[in-house]
């Protein structure tokens, strides 16, 4: 094919003639294609152009860079290389008929009776694909099975992989039932369906790239600068004098490379919010309102009317009644060690049922499957009526009030830590299992370490929570402050209220100064 | 803004530190008088082991430390506590660890590089300018990463990341491109895939670079200029051209633990200690 290179001898490159080295895309190149543009090329600058269809894409960037061709196309994957050894400038890119844009997508076609619907379907069967130095034909059909996890360049993900020696040749194995899927240029694709040489319902596509550039055409970077310029606006003129051609068959036209560039960007860009985030946004919004609606709270209303009755109560509040203090204060000391010995009870009790509660850590499913019941159980009750119940149970006092939060609580810190637990990283544990760690040391070792600062911040936080449940725990009869409250609102003893939800205010700040000061040490 | 072709030397300085100390309230001496000079497109690489005082110099540059005394100007205006928005506004910086965020697109990932000049609400929201997102898909495509855009950038590759970190500084159209040991944590292949697209990208827009490195290797193939730095102090300063391995060598000769000479080429006093009490049995 190449005959000007064959004796290595120099070409009459930008003499007499020039060559034009086409890479081999499609079979039908030549008369269709670059062949009118290149006459009109070749008249409008009195010289001749020889068109060369070379066998492969290396071929033709050989003779680029050896100087051999002035001009060329080569398919976008080697015009890259070409371009990025400052071998090759490209000066138009071909815009399709009717797409208004020059670029492509690389397409998976089956037959439209195959089964294969979807693109990890291909695996196992037999496959064409293109050239290695192919964009859409190999290139990009690789990175997008890759994606999946499949190889085309390993033999053991397909039973026949055939290399095409263009689209059109790969697109007739499929029609012909020689291979059951083959990626192809969208622009052959649909320059064959114009043609007729793809019937309606023969083919089908299965899957679509993301938009790939266009193929430039491309001049040698030796070429005279004065004969580039000349050559690019001949080129980029041309459609408003001929019907011309290139990559595929028919174009609209040729536009300059960085055109094409933003046409490229451009098929990029989506919206960062779809209307389906708006649906959604919207949709929350109304259940908001509907539900408001259906509880008839009216904003307003607390605005206005209410707000006045608001005053007056805060009114009587003031100033806090503080002169029984001693009491309260031993009261409030109640609440904290009923929550202090609550939360105790909840993590001696959740170490182990989290341990048989996380998937990594059971030491088989049933037990797994019986420990996640018991954390949702005792989740499930809320600790109010666990109270109610151990103090019908067990009388009036502080025992009630501990196992109640304790096992509520159980009930979190289980399910917290087996959470913590599962996400741990797996490869310490691996490590210690290969070596042959008996299970709880592998625990000990490999996952406590781990999950040491969320179930410190876990049980802070339960201890926090405990001792505000602790107070209204009270209300039932398990002791504490919360009887103290119950009982200064029985007999509208506001300013004592006042006084005793300053008095739980204070405690909870300083417990939580306090979880603060823990939890900075263990991160 | 002074014009760095019209300053007064006439040399086109993109950055000039000079006589830089920088002493740490807890004593340590991290610089003690460094002179660097990075010239417009330039690609410098501070060499040095680990300790030398390479990051606290990239830090001082934009500002992140205050020097104990000198100065660093940057296209002829000094880096101050009032200068700092002006001065960062023309840098861009790539990091070891990456320091993207995951959970967010690699395309919004570059936009975050645009945070400093769009701080309205839309982008509180991820909304950014069409224009803005054209510029960010370019950059991307620059690194080789457009079909990725719309990736989270937690789910890419070492080597993608650290492309995608490259697109963020990129999109600031940067004067200086600083970068911390941005392939320390790269296998030796994609470092230097990620060092070429840095360097033909920054030579062909005419960004200046000062890339910290500890691998010799590496610093002789991609410098233009190599500063050698230990101990706070520039031990060498030349032309990447004019020297190679054995002078490197021999200029760190007794400052060299912790510098890569290149696959099999540990400097030996790295492992002296090694099985220095014998692997005999224990009584
Ligand atoms: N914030 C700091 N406070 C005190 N010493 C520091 C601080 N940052 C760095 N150093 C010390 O300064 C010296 C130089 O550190 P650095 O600039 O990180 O070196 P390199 O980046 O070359 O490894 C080291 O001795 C380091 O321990
Ligand atoms: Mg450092």
């Amino acid at each position: 094919m190449m005959d000007i290179t064959e004796d290595g001898s120099p070409p009459p490159s930008g003499i007499g003639a020039l060559t034009m080295v086409v890479a081999p895309a499609s079979d039908h190149i030549g008369g269709l294609d670059l062949q009118s543009l290149m006459d009109y090329v070749s008249r409008e600058i009195g010289m001749p152009i020889n068109l060369v269809r070379c066998e492969n894409y290396g071929e033709a960037i050989a003779a680029l860079a050896s100087g051999a061709a002035a001009l060329g196309w080569l398919g976008p994957q080697a015009y890259v290389e070409a371009a990025r050894e400052g071998r090759v400038e490209p000066f138009a890119v071909g815009v399709p008929l009717g797409g208004g844009s020059p670029n492509y997508q690389s397409l998976f076609v089956v037959r439209d009776d195959s089964a294969i619907t979807t693109l990890a379907e291909v695996r196992g069967r037999r496959i064409a694909v293109g050239d290695p130095h192919s964009t859409s034909g190999y290139n990009v059909p690789r990175r997008e099975l890759a994606d999946i996890g499949i190889r085309i360049d390993s033999g053991s993900d397909f039973i026949k992989i055939v290399q095409a020696s263009n689209h059109d040749e790969a697109l007739r194995m499929v029609i012909d039932g020689v291979v059951d899927v083959a990626p192809v240029s969208s622009v052959n694709y649909y320059e064959n369906v114009r043609t007729g040489a793809i019937q309606r319902g023969q083919l089908r596509i299965i899957h679509k790239s993301p938009d790939i550039p266009g193929a430039p055409l491309v001049y040698a970077a030796s070429l005279a600068p004065a004969l580039k310029r000349r050559i690019k606006d001949i080129v980029l003129g041309a459609h408003e004098h001929m019907e011309i051609g290139g990559y595929g068959g028919a174009l609209e036209r040729y536009v300059d490379p960085a055109e094409a560039r933003l046409k490229l960007l451009e098929a990029y860009i989506r919206p960062q919010w779809t209307w389906k985030t708006y649906l959604s946004i919207f949709s929350l919004l109304g259940v908001i309102w509907l539900v408001s609606f259906d509880l008839e709270v009216d904003p307003l209303a607390l605005m206005t009317s209410a707000g006045n009755y608001f005053a007056d109560v805060i009114g009587r509040m003031m100033p806090p009644d503080f002169t029984d203090l001693p009491n309260l204060l031993l009261a409030m000391l109640e609440t904290v060690e009923i929550a202090l010995l609550g939360t105790v009870l909840a993590i001696s009790i959740s170490i182990p049922v989290a341990l048989s509660a996380a998937r990594n850590t059971a030491p088989n499913y049933a037990i797994y499957l019986v420990a996640r019941l018991v954390t949702v159980f005792f989740r499930a009750i809320p600790e109010f009526i666990l109270a109610m119940i151990l103090v019908i149970a067990i009388g009036f006092g502080a025992m009630p009030g501990v196992l109640a939060l304790g096992f509520h609580t159980m009930g979190f810190l289980a399910k917290f830590y087996a959470d913590a637990a599962e996400d741990v990283d797996s490869g310490p544990v691996d490590a210690l299992n290969s070596m042959g760690a008996p299970r709880m040391q592998v625990v000990a070792f490999a996952i406590v370490p781990q999950i040491i600062a969320p179930f410190i911040g876990y049980n802070l936080y339960i201890l926090d929570r405990n001792i505000r449940m602790a107070t209204m725990l009270g209300i039932v009869g398990a002791g504490g402050i919360g009887y103290e409250l119950q009982a200064a609102f029985r007999m509208f003893e506001y300013q004592r209220v006042s006084a005793i939800i300053i008095l739980i205010f204070v405690t909870i700040f300083a417990i939580d100064m306090i979880s603060s000061r823990i939890r900075a040490k263990f991160h | 803004m002074t014009e760095p072709e019209k300053q007064a030397d006439g040399c086109q300085w993109v950055l000039r530190v000079s006589d830089a100390k920088k002493t740490f309230e807890d004593g340590t001496a991290a610089l003690k008088g460094v002179r660097l000079e990075v010239r417009r497109g330039e690609f410098v690489v501070v060499l040095g082991p680990s300790g030398a005082g390479k990051t606290t110099l990239l830090r001082s540059i934009i500002g992140l430390e205050r020097l104990t005394a000198g100065e660093v100007r940057l296209d002829g205006a000094k880096v101050e506590p009032s200068s700092l928005a002006e001065v960062r506004s023309k840098v861009g910086m790539i990091f070891q660890g990456f320091n993207l965020i995951d959970n967010l697109s690699a395309l919004n990932n570059v936009l975050s590089g645009l945070l400093d000049t769009r701080g309205n609400l839309a982008t509180l929201f991820y909304v950014f300018k069409r224009s803005d997102k054209l510029r960010a898909l370019q950059c991307l495509d620059q690194v080789g990463l457009l079909d990725k855009a719309y990736s989270a950038a937690g789910k890419l590759s070492g080597g993608q990341r650290q492309r995608v970190g490259v697109a963020r500084a990129l999109i600031r159209q940067p004067r200086l491109l600083l970068a911390d040991e941005p392939v320390a944590s790269l296998d030796p292949m994609i470092a230097f895939t990620v060092l070429s697209l840095i360097k033909e990208i920054c030579a062909k827009q005419g960004i200046a670079v000062i890339c910290n490195l500890h691998q010799v290797d590496l610093a002789l193939r991609f410098a233009d200029r190599i500063v050698g730095l230990s101990d706070g102090r520039v031990l060498l300063d030349e032309k990447a051209g004019a020297i190679n391995q054995d002078y490197i060598r021999e200029i760190y000769a007794g400052h060299g633990q912790g510098m890569y000479f290149g696959a099999g080429d540990a400097p030996s006093d790295e492992f002296v200690h090694l099985d220095f009490l014998g692997s005999g049995p224990l009584p």
